[in-house]
This record gives C-alpha cells, structure tokens and sequence, in this order.
C-alpha cells in the first residue's frame, strides 16, 4: 500500500509540474489528475497492462509465451515497444475491423456485401492507416460501382437501413454522436439542442439514395435526382417547414435547378437512371468529415476512447450536446484539435491514449475506498470492460489451445451454419473460425441494431458458458492443447502457473498454486476432467470475462 | 335428359336484406324457398313477379333445408338445434311440428330419406339423430363421430345413411341397428391449421345410381380462414376407396359448401370466395371440371329442381365489395349489413 | 440546469441502477448486498404481484366470445348462455368460463384507433402513449422494469409462443435490451439448461466452488459493477438450471394437461402457471391466427373452446393456490372483429368495439364494464382506449401512473397515455 501511495504522489506531482509542448498522453493524464476527485490507483502491474493492451489493441489475450516474455523484460521502456509492436501487427487491423464493424453495423447482416468483401475492406483499410475522414467518406460515397470501394455501401444497404429515416438517424448517432429518434416528429423537448431541422437536413442529403439493381443482380446505391426542398412538419405544428441539405451547425446546401433535361451529368444507361449532376450524398461524405465540422471529430474522438477507457468522455456516446458536458471538456478539445492535427490518424490517437498513465492505471482500488464512490467519467481506476464476442471467442481458443487448430481448419463451402439448428441440437460444434465466430456473435453479442456499449451479460450467455459443449470440447484433451499438455505434466505448480498464464495471463500466487493442487488432489481419479474444471473455472471467471 | 353446362343460363335472381344459406324449389316449381341469417322462412311465388313473403320461424341461422320426396313437406333446421315441418303450397305456411332441441349444439345440416319416412340431422355434439318425418320423433341416435358432423346423405338402399364430420370422416350407418358399418375416409378435406381444425366434410350428395359418394369441402388451407382449393372426393361406394379427387380447372380459392347430383351425369359444386361464387361442373371420374358458371356473390347450399332444368343457389355476400373490408364502413351513415340472393339457373 | 447525465444528479444514480437492473435473462440487480431470496420464497410470493398476459394475435371475435348478440343480425349461429352473473351472457363457446365470470370481468367498450394488424399488434401492446418518437416497451417489459426484481432469482418476463423462440429484445423498447422477453418458443426450454455429458451435480458444484474462489481473489479490491451483474447471471443460470424441470414439457402432467384442454395453447397456459407459481413476474402467452376473414365461425369453434377451457383452468389453479388475488389475468387481442359477416362467412377488423377480459389482482371480480349497442355494432356509451387499460393494469399492480415516469436518458415520459386514466369500475 505504502509503495502505491508514493507512486501516486509522485505522479501526480509530475502532472501538475509539466504543460506547455508536453507529449499528448502526458496532457491526457494531466486532465485526468485535475479531476479524479480523491486518491487515483497505481499503474497496473506489468501483467495488468500487458492483458489489457492486448485485448484493446489486437482484440486477444497474449500467449502464454508473450506474457513470460514481457515480464521478464527488464527494459524500462518495455510498454511503449509493445504497443507500438501490437499496433504494427496484422492483429491490429483485424481488430479493428471488429471494433468497426459492431460499432457501424451493429451486427445487422445483409447480403449485398459478404463479409468477406466488408472484412477485407475494413481491414486493408486499417493496415493501410487510412486516415478516418477518408474511410468514413467511403462508407458514405460509395455506390457500388467503383470496385475498391464497393464494400463500403455495406453500411448503408445491409441490414434494415434501406429507409432513409435508418440512414438519418444513424449517420447522426454514429458520426455526429446525436441520437435524433426525437427529432424526426419535433425538436426534441429534453435536448433543445437537437432540432427536427437537423434530422432532415440530414435527410436531405439522403434522400435520393437508392438501391437498384443491375441485369445481374449485382446492387448499386445511385442517387436520383434532387428536385427541390425536404418539407416536414412537426407533429405540435401546422406550419410547413423546409429545408435543403444541411449539417447542425453548418450551411445549407443550396438545391441547384437545373432546367428540365440537363440535370444530368451521364445518360440514362443499362437500365439506370442518368447520373445527376448534384449528388447530395457525394458532399454529405465530404461535409460531414469536414476537419472542421468538430461534432464529427468529437463524435470520433469520444468512441476511440471510449474504446479504450471502458468510459466515453461523453456518455453516453449518442448524446454529445451541450447539457450533457464532457467529463473533461477540455481534454476532448484538446484531442479533437489533435486528432485533426494528425490528419485522423486512428492508430495515433489510439497509442496516445494507450501511453497514458491514465489508460495504464491498475483496476485495483486505491486503499480501503468505498468502491461506489469511484465514478467511472473520473478514470481513478481502470474501468472494468466486457469482453466482445470477439474478444471472448479468440482468447478462450487461444487459452484453450485450440486456436491454432481452429484456424487451420477451412470453411466447409456446405456450411449453413446458424446459431439457431446449433442450439437446437441440428448441428455439431464448429470447428473452424468463421462458424466459431458466428456461434459467439449469436451467442454472447447483442441483437441486429442495437448498440454494443454496455456490459449486458445474460443468463442466456452464462448458461452457454457453463453447459454448451463447443467449450466443453475445447477443454478436453486433444492434439496438445492447453489440457492435453496439463495431463503430461505432473508438477502442480507448474500446472498452476501455466493455467493462470494462458487463462489471465498472469502467475499464481501461492493461494492460488495451494488451490489447483487441492483440486487435483480432490480428483485424482479423474485427473484430466479435473484438469478441465480448472481450466474452465478460471476461463469462466470475472476476471477472465472482464478486460480490466 | 342431358344438358350442356355452357348453356346455364341465368334465369332470374331474387334478393333479400340479409344473407341467404339455403334454397328449395317447389316440385311444380311455383315456390321457391330460402332462408338464412333472419332465421325466418322466406317464400318467393315465381310467376307472381317473384313475389316475397316470409314467416317467423327459427332462431340462429337456418343453413339448411330438405324437401319431402313427395314435394308437400318442406323440413327446415337451424343453428340453435330445432327443426320444424312445414306445408309446401300458398298460404300462411303452420308448421306441422317442431324438434325443439334436436341438438343441443350447432345443427348443420337435415336430409330426408329417398322413401321419405325419416329425415336424419347432424350436428356439433359429434351426433347424427334420426326421426320420424311424419312426427317428429326420435327414432335414432347414431354415435361413434368424434367430432362436430357437417354433412349427411341417405342411400336409396333404405337401410343405409352416410355422415361425414369435420376430420373427413365418413361413417357408414345401418339405419336398421343403428352400427357403424364401415368408415370412409375423406380425411383430406381436413387439415390441421397450427391450433385450430380446418375444413372437414362440408357437403356430400350421392350419384343417382348410388354408385358413388360426392364429398365436398377444400384442402389445405393456408390460414385460419378456410383458404384452400375447391375439393370433391368422390368415394366408390362399393370399395369404399377414393375414386377422383375433383377440383376447379381454374384457381379458385375457398370451399364448395354444397353439391348436387345431376342426372345427365354432372356433378355439381358450389364455391364460395371473396372474388365471388362459382358454379362447377365435373364428369363424374374426372378430377377437372369441364365448364364452371360465375356469380357476383358468394354460394352456399344449392338445390337442383326434380325436372332436371332449373337449379337454384343460395348466395350472400356484398355486391362488388363496396361495403366490406376492415373498420368502420359506413353507407350513408348507416352500418349496413350483407344482403343475399338466389340465383335460379336454366339447365338445357 | 444540470443535465440528469452529468456527474451525481439522482437521474444519473437511477441510470446505473437501471443498468444493473438488467433483468430478464441478463442479470439483475440486487444491487451490491447480492440475491435478495431464495427461489419460492413464500414470503416473497405473498408479496409478489405477477401478471399472465393472454395475447390472441390476429384478433378474436367479441361476438363469439365475450359480447355474444344472439339472434341478431350479426349475431352469427351461436347461442348465448347464462354465466354466474345475473344478466350476464357469454358466447355458448365458452361454458366454462361462464361458470367462473365471478371472478373474472369484461370489458366491452374497447375502442381503439387501428383496423391493421401492423398498426395495432404493437401499439396495443405498448399501451400507445402520444407518440413520443420513442418506441415504448411491451406490457412485459413495463411491467417487469416497474415491479423491478421481486427476488424469484428467475427471468421477470418470460413469453410462450408458438413457433421459434430467443430473446426478445424488441420488446423492451426504450427501456434497452435487458427488460425483453425469454421466449420459449413452443414451450421448449431454453438452450443450454441441461449440464453436459459426464458433469454429475458433485462435479458441477466443485467447478463451481473453484470458479468462486477464482472470483473471491479478484474481486477483492475491485469495483464490483460490472462483475456482480455477471455474477448474476450465473445464479440465474443456475436457479434455471435447478429448476430445469419447471422448463421442461414432459414434466407437465397428463392430467393437468387434459384439464387445460389437451391442446398446444393449453400446455402452454399450463407452463405459464408453472413460472408464475415459480415466481416468475410477467408470463405472456401466445396464440396465433384468430384472423377469422373466412369461415369465422368455424374457426372460432376451434378456437374459442380452447381459449374458454385453458383459462379457466389457470384460474382455478391460481385460485387454489392462493395467487389469483396477487396476480392480474388479461385476455385480449389488438382489436375485435366486425359485426358486418362478409361474404366468405368471415368477420374482417373492428377496432370501433370490442371486448377483453381481466380478472385477479386488484381488478374488480364479477363486473362487466362498458356495453355495445343491441346489435353489437358500435359501444354504448362510454368507451376505453387501451391507454386506459394500462392505467388499470399497472393500478391493479400497486403502481401510480401518475406519480411514476420512465426516465430514457434523461427524457421523462410517462407510462401510461396522459390522457387517459384507470377505469375506475375494474379496480377493486
């Protein structure tokens, strides 16, 4: 306890010395300082850190091996290297594409676009380090015909947001972090700052968005032509009212006439409507990203670090507006300017974030400190996190030691796996990524359309975890996974010390070794199933479950 | 006689207020009787420009009812279980006598026997009763249906009555013992629509040879609103096997609630459907039928003169569904309800 | 003004508690002192107010059920009978729910605003505030988010339907996804119930008791927020689990299952009683296809039967066991049929008047409320609107819509429709 204090002092000393040209993480611990409101809890142990960093940046617990490596390092910079190292690797971009896929799609599926052609899409573009405005343009400009950019209509044509009242309402939510559901009827009467104007302003700008299809089938989001104003009335109204293309804040995009005929940029063709020459969707994805349209940046900025913070510095994420103030208002202006600064460079902002005392403090409280007193906007303590379907999936066959397995085993072109024929018995365990996938997506992920952003386990979850048999079979002994290997081994130490590495990647301590040898002992007749218990008791954990 | 169904021909159409279930044609072919939703017994005089009358007579609905082989007594039957025995002729029709509770549940349907001396009734309570034409009394109770029983036919053997329910059951009595002889199964006309049962045995009539059991109905609904194909099964009486499965030529959604025998060798269904009421003609052993006749509203129960010429068709339903549908319809602010006709058609 | 989400407001305070009160099967809130009680708990039985919520989608016929008209135009073949209640006559298809209308009671002035089923199926549901650019939760979710945890340890909103089953979420509306429905979709349990192969009750309660110990070591020094709201779970999981033979079908008895008709929806009722005596909050049970455009009559003999049958028994049994007077009993659809019978011998929508029936709990036994005009085609006198019929339920239910609003991110809205109140003669 003594030793933490003494950290913490000399932290917070730090922090209150230094400003001016300060490195960013510094600036963001800075802010956290000046509001924690009591004590703050020492940086997380190396074993903390390196778990928690891992399943931010590359969405698994590290291996066994990584984490031995890592604490055992003596290098004083030994942090940085390795975010920088997990921001470097292929992990990362696939993560990403996780992370931006159930924040954009909110697991609505659709059939336009396959996953593969949206995974490959997300993926070249984060290990591309495309700057966010641009992949956010993408999403919004693309119709389908340029194939680069292709899978990007994904986001606007699969999964129930064919109506152009899905589309406002979430380009507001997921871009401009304004959840405009009230808007679309009147000016909401609880955030004044949100007006019916503003929802179909944005509606302007989508309205003439549409799916078509070609000779063969293959789907296009064309834009017809824009004749003139949105009209729309509020429901406590009579009086009509009218509006062009508009973003909050920003001007109004001026509807061109063009006379009868030349409204068109390229004919009629192939069974499409002409091409016209004012495509209010090509300039809502260049308004919208607009470096100085700062609610997109903010919105941006929020989720990232959202992301990382288990707390977004507004929250909730949908409500950014005046009365609903940032935790640290000035922090998230600080880096808003420098996320612009950096030309919207995700991995930045992600490794500022990440080199922060803030992000790396300990989920253990400081002292005897009544735990609901801790807020969780005042970022004292790490905030616990859920694990994401994904993050749960990869890091249970990674501790399992079946992913190498997994991995390896193709996608049988005859699977019609669904979680429905699984759970109703019609179905064996899948055995490779992409139903496995599927399997937890169903299993432990929200519905279609509704937003991942609290921890909202179920009874539903908890009894997959403790009945289902995919983890049942990962658990029990083949081809040198993790029970496998445990069964050659006879040492109950090392039994214990190679279960809390690959399961919370971590050593024992002698409570802990004193607790596997027991069990072992208890179960000695049945030694490997005994082996499997442990191993599931501690996968099945808060802790495990938990990144904190 | 034979006929060419192409030449039906429309001959006139009375109509009522209130929707029509079931029609008769006095044998000399004066009266034409009807009844239906009003309960009431409604007597058009032909050839006094259709003249209408009608007489207080039941409660419920009266969905069907029989003419005495000789043409003096008309039985009529409703929804509420009595039967009553009424004078064919002019006048103010006195009912000879009444069956208060011949069934305690939905009465469907009453028959006569080809020597008219007994009339047969069916009914919700999975029973079939016979009695005495001339009275009124209980002669018999057939039971072994174990389910509400729609339809009923004599057999001109004289000792034999067929009864079919709402499964597709059909039962072969011996009118002597009152046994189940034999059942038949015409179960295709029921189908079990998620929770609730559908169809059954709506209507069967025998050929005039008795060769043959015509049973009618609709298969395989696909909601719970008898929304299903047109179907006839007929049954070979001697096996007791499926001959001819018959149904429309064209798309026809909804039951055939009645079918008669015509003696030039038709059979004869009526439909019944939203798009209106048709009439179908089939050979007998074909499962197509050959020529069917349209009408603007929806059939129930048909009669076929005893001449062969004329054939009547009860019908309800509104004209060009103006007033149908969901919610408040109102015709010039009032809430009107359906009317209902018969069409009397020309056989030739 | 501070906005109810910044820092200490007492709206924020009820936000978290909200988040923890993640009921149905996600886990609820306790809050950090742990499970209030036991499973079964008589105690907390006696206390409990519960809820069976009867939903005959496609909307069945007042006529043919509780508003009979006999020999009148529309009346249809149907005779009427006496009930226990002088004056008082139901539709000859439901014998036995005549001999129990002193404990039940009609209302027969619905009037409501939607003749389409995908206009009405919800806003009925929902109880149809002003529309507020929000959707509102289910009766289900309403109520079992009002009542909050009464410590059955079981899912608060469980719903029986036919066809396929999950977790409804959409049911929860504003209310977020925690307060949706455990859809037992053909009465089947939910997945998962049973412990795998070779895991023997001494087995699964030693994994137990080392995952425990796992939990023990870290959550000491630890906020509890997140992890307790798991550890939920967990006991919920495993309450269902013990009581896994309230899931399963086969353990229905013959008997019972004859006495509540021997049909799919009468096994149905008979598990929804088996929850609620187990304590669960908000049962609804579902049957489909009452939309009778055809051959209405036939039909609704196949139907009503069914319905007259399972419910009576369901009230009989909650009579017996003394929960009748705790728990509300509703039966209704999203709208009537019409008097008009069109030409297929169907009955088509009819929102203008209809019946539903209610009974147990704090409603009024022996009264019929409201009446339609001899010919049953419009309400006589005065009518209800559904957003009364929430009112009277959640009064029923000990909640004052009046001084009792949801809080949806800091919007308030109300639980019920402002402009309409509770029908006073229905509460007893």
């Amino acid at each position: 306890m003594t030793n933490r204090l003494v950290i913490l002092c000399v932290w917070a000393v730090t922090a209150s010395v230094v400003s001016g040209q300060q490195p960013v993480h510094q600036r963001i611990d800075k802010a956290t300082a000046e509001r924690n409101g009591g004590a703050m809890a020492s940086l997380a142990s190396d074993a903390e850190f390196l778990r928690r960093v891992y399943l931010d940046l590359t969405g698994i617990i590290p291996a066994a091996a990584e984490t031995r490596k890592f604490l055992a390092d003596s290098d004083p910079n030994k942090r940085a290297k390795t975010i920088d190292l997990l921001l470097a690797s292929k992990d990362f971009s696939r993560r990403m594409r996780e992370v931006v896929s159930v924040m954009l799609l909110e697991r609505r599926a659709g059939t336009v676009i396959s996953d593969q052609e949206w995974n490959k899409f997300v993926e070249g573009a984060f290990a591309a380090d495309m700057p966010w405005d641009q992949f956010v343009r993408e999403l919004i400009s693309a119709d389908g015909s340029d194939a680069r950019t292709r899978p990007a209509i994904r986001f606007f044509v699969d999964g129930g947001r064919s109506s152009h009242d899905q589309m406002t309402q979430d380009v507001a939510r997921l871009f401009l972090g304004m959840n405009l559901q009230c808007a679309q009827c009147h000016n909401d009467r609880n955030i004044r700052e949100y007006e019916q104007a503003h929802y179909f302003g944005i509606y302007a700008y989508l309205r003439q968005s549409k799916l078509q299809t070609d000779k063969s089938q293959r789907a296009f989001l064309i834009e017809t032509v824009a004749k003139d104003k949105m009209e729309f009335q509020s429901v406590f109204s009579k009086n009509k009212q009218f509006t062009g293309p508009r973003l909050p804040d920003r001007g109004e995009v001026a509807v061109p006439a063009f006379k009868k005929g030349d409204e068109c940029a390229a004919p009629a063709k192939d069974g499409f409507p002409g091409v016209p020459k004012f495509r209010p969707r090509q300039l809502l994805a260049r308004d919208l990203t607009a470096a100085d349209n700062r609610r997109f940046v903010r919105n941006a900025v929020n989720r990232f670090w959202f992301l990382m913070m288990g707390r977004g510095l507004v929250h909730p994420l949908d409500l950014l507006h005046v009365k609903n103030p940032a935790s640290h208002p000035d922090l998230l202006e600080f880096l808003v300017d420098d996320f612009v600064a950096h030309k919207f460079d995700v991995k930045y902002l992600l490794r500022q974030i990440a080199l922060s005392q803030s992000y790396q403090r300990s989920s253990i409280l400081p002292g005897d400190i009544d735990p609901a007193a801790v807020k969780p906007e005042s970022y004292r303590v790490a905030n616990a996190k859920g694990l994401s379907s994904e993050q749960l999936a990869w890091s249970l066959m990674r501790a399992t030691g079946n992913l190498e397995r997994i991995a390896a085993t193709p996608l049988s072109k005859k699977s019609k796996f669904t979680y429905k024929d699984y759970v109703n018995g019609r179905l064996p365990a899948p055995d490779n990524l992409s139903d496995v996938m599927k399997l937890f997506a169903a299993a432990f992920g929200n519905s279609a359309g509704s937003p991942e952003v609290d921890f909202t386990p179920s009874a539903s979850q908890s009894l997959f975890l403790l009945n289902d048999k995919l983890l049942r079979n990962w658990l029990t002994p083949r081809d040198g996974n993790l029970v496998d290997r445990l069964t050659k081994e006879s040492n109950s130490d090392r039994i214990a010390e190679e279960l809390y590495l690959v399961s919370l990647s971590r050593l024992p301590d002698d409570e802990e070794k004193a607790l596997v040898r027991g069990s072992l002992e208890r179960h000695k007749s049945r030694r490997s199933q005994a082996l499997g218990d442990l191993a599931w008791a501690l996968l099945t954990s808060a802790e495990f479950r938990l990144n904190h | 006689m034979k006929i060419e169904p192409k030449a039906t021909k429309l001959e006139r159409v009375v109509r009522y207020e209130r929707q029509m279930h079931c029609c008769r044609l006095s044998p000399d072919g004066a009266y034409l009787y009807g009844a239906g939703f009003d309960g009431r017994l409604h007597r058009w005089t032909l050839n006094q420009k259709d003249r209408h009358e009608s007489f207080a007579a039941h409660q419920g609905w009266v969905e069907t009812m029989v003419l005495h082989p000789d043409g003096s007594q008309l039985f009529t039957a409703d929804s509420w279980g009595q039967v009553s025995c009424w004078p064919v002729g002019p006048g103010i029709p006195k009912r000879r006598w009444t069956i208060q509770d011949a069934h305690l549940t939905w009465l469907r349907r009453v028959t006569v026997s080809p020597r008219g001396d007994r009339i047969a009734t069916c009914g919700n309570d999975h029973k079939v009763r016979v009695f005495s034409s001339g009275e009124g009394k209980l002669i018999r109770e057939l039971t072994g249906h174990e389910h509400a029983v729609l339809s009923l036919a004599f057999h001109a053997d004289g000792k034999s009555l067929t009864s079919g329910d709402l499964f597709g059951n059909v039962r072969h009595w011996d009118l002597s013992t009152g046994k189940c002889l034999r059942s038949l199964d015409a179960s295709r006309l029921y189908k079990k629509f998620h929770q609730y049962d559908q169809g059954g045995v709506r209507c069967m009539t025998f050929d005039t040879a008795f060769r043959c059991l015509y049973c009618g109905g609709f298969e395989g609904t696909n909601a719970n609103q008898a929304q299903g194909t047109p179907t006839v099964i007929a049954l070979d009486w001697a096996s007791g096997k499926i001959q001819t499965i018959m149904t429309p030529r064209n798309a026809f959604t909804g039951p055939i609630l009645d079918v008669v025998y015509h003696p030039a060798g038709y059979l004869i269904g009526a439909g019944s459907s939203e798009a209106g009421g048709v009439l179908w003609f089939w050979k007998p052993g074909q499962a197509k039928n050959q020529h069917e006749v349209r009408y603007e509203n929806s059939f129930r129960g048909l009669d076929l003169h005893r001449n062969g010429a004329r054939l009547a068709a009860a019908a309800f339903g509104d004209r060009g569904g103006q007033r149908g549908g969901n919610g408040r319809r109102l015709t010039n602010g009032e809430y009107v309800g359906f009317e209902g006709s018969i069409a009397l058609y020309t056989l030739a | 003004m501070k906005h109810p989400h910044s820092c200490n407001s007492s709206e924020h305070a009820l936000t978290r508690r909200q988040m923890l009160q993640s009921l149905g099967v996600i886990a609820g809130a306790t809050g950090v002192a742990g499970l209030a009680e036991p499973i079964f708990a008589q105690q907390a039985r006696r206390r409990q107010k519960q809820v069976l919520f009867v939903w005959l989608d496609g909307a069945m016929s007042q006529l043919e059920s509780w508003d009979p008209k006999p020999g009148t135009q529309f009346g249809g073949p149907f005779k009427s009978i006496q009930t226990r209640l002088p004056g008082v006559r139901l539709s000859e298809l439901m014998p036995r729910m005549a001999e129990r209308m002193n404990r039940f009671a009609i209302v027969r002035s619905m009037h409501t605003r939607f003749e389409d089923h995908s206009q009405a199926v919800d806003p009925i549901q929902r109880g149809d505030p002003k529309n507020r650019g929000v959707p509102y939760p289910f009766l289900g979710s309403a109520v079992s988010k009002l009542l909050g945890d009464q410590g059955s340890g079981l899912p608060p909103y469980i719903h029986i339907k036919p066809g396929s089953g999950g977790f409804f979420y959409q049911d929860a509306g504003f209310l977020g996804a925690e307060y949706g429905a455990l859809t037992l979709g053909d009465g089947n349990p939910p997945a998962n119930l049973a412990a795998p192969e070779g895991v023997t009750a001494e087995i699964d309660r030693a994994r137990s008791e080392l995952r425990e110990a796992v939990n023990q070591r870290f959550l000491r020094h630890r906020t509890r927020l997140l992890s307790n709201t798991y550890e939920h779970t967990f006991r919920i999981a495993r309450q269902m689990m013990n009581h896994r033979s309230l899931f399963d079908p086969a353990r229905l008895g013959r008997k019972d299952l004859d006495r509540y008709g021997g049909t799919e929806f009468g096994r149905h009722m008979l598990q929804a009683r088996r929850l609620l005596e187990a304590g669960v909050t908000f049962v609804k049970v579902t049957m489909y296809h009452w939309d009778t455009h055809g051959d209405n009559f036939n039909c609704h003999l196949s139907g009503v039967p069914q319905v007259d049958q399972a419910l009576s028994a369901v009230l009989d049994d909650l009579t017996d066991r003394g929960m009748y007077e705790h728990t509300v009993v509703v039966v209704l659809s999203e709208f009537g049929r019409t008097p008009k019978i069109n030409g297929r011998i169907g009955r088509d929508h009819w929102p203008e008047c209809w019946s539903l029936g209610i009974g147990g709990g704090g409603i009024r036994p022996g009264v019929v409320i409201g009446a339609t005009s001899a010919k049953g085609t419009f309400n006589a006198g005065a009518e209800y609107d559904i957003g009364h019929v929430f009112h009277t339920i959640f009064r029923a239910l000990g909640i004052n819509p009046d001084k009792t609003e949801y809080d949806n991110n800091g919007q308030p809205l109300p639980i019920a429709h402002e402009d309409c109140s509770a029908i006073r003669g229905l509460l007893a």
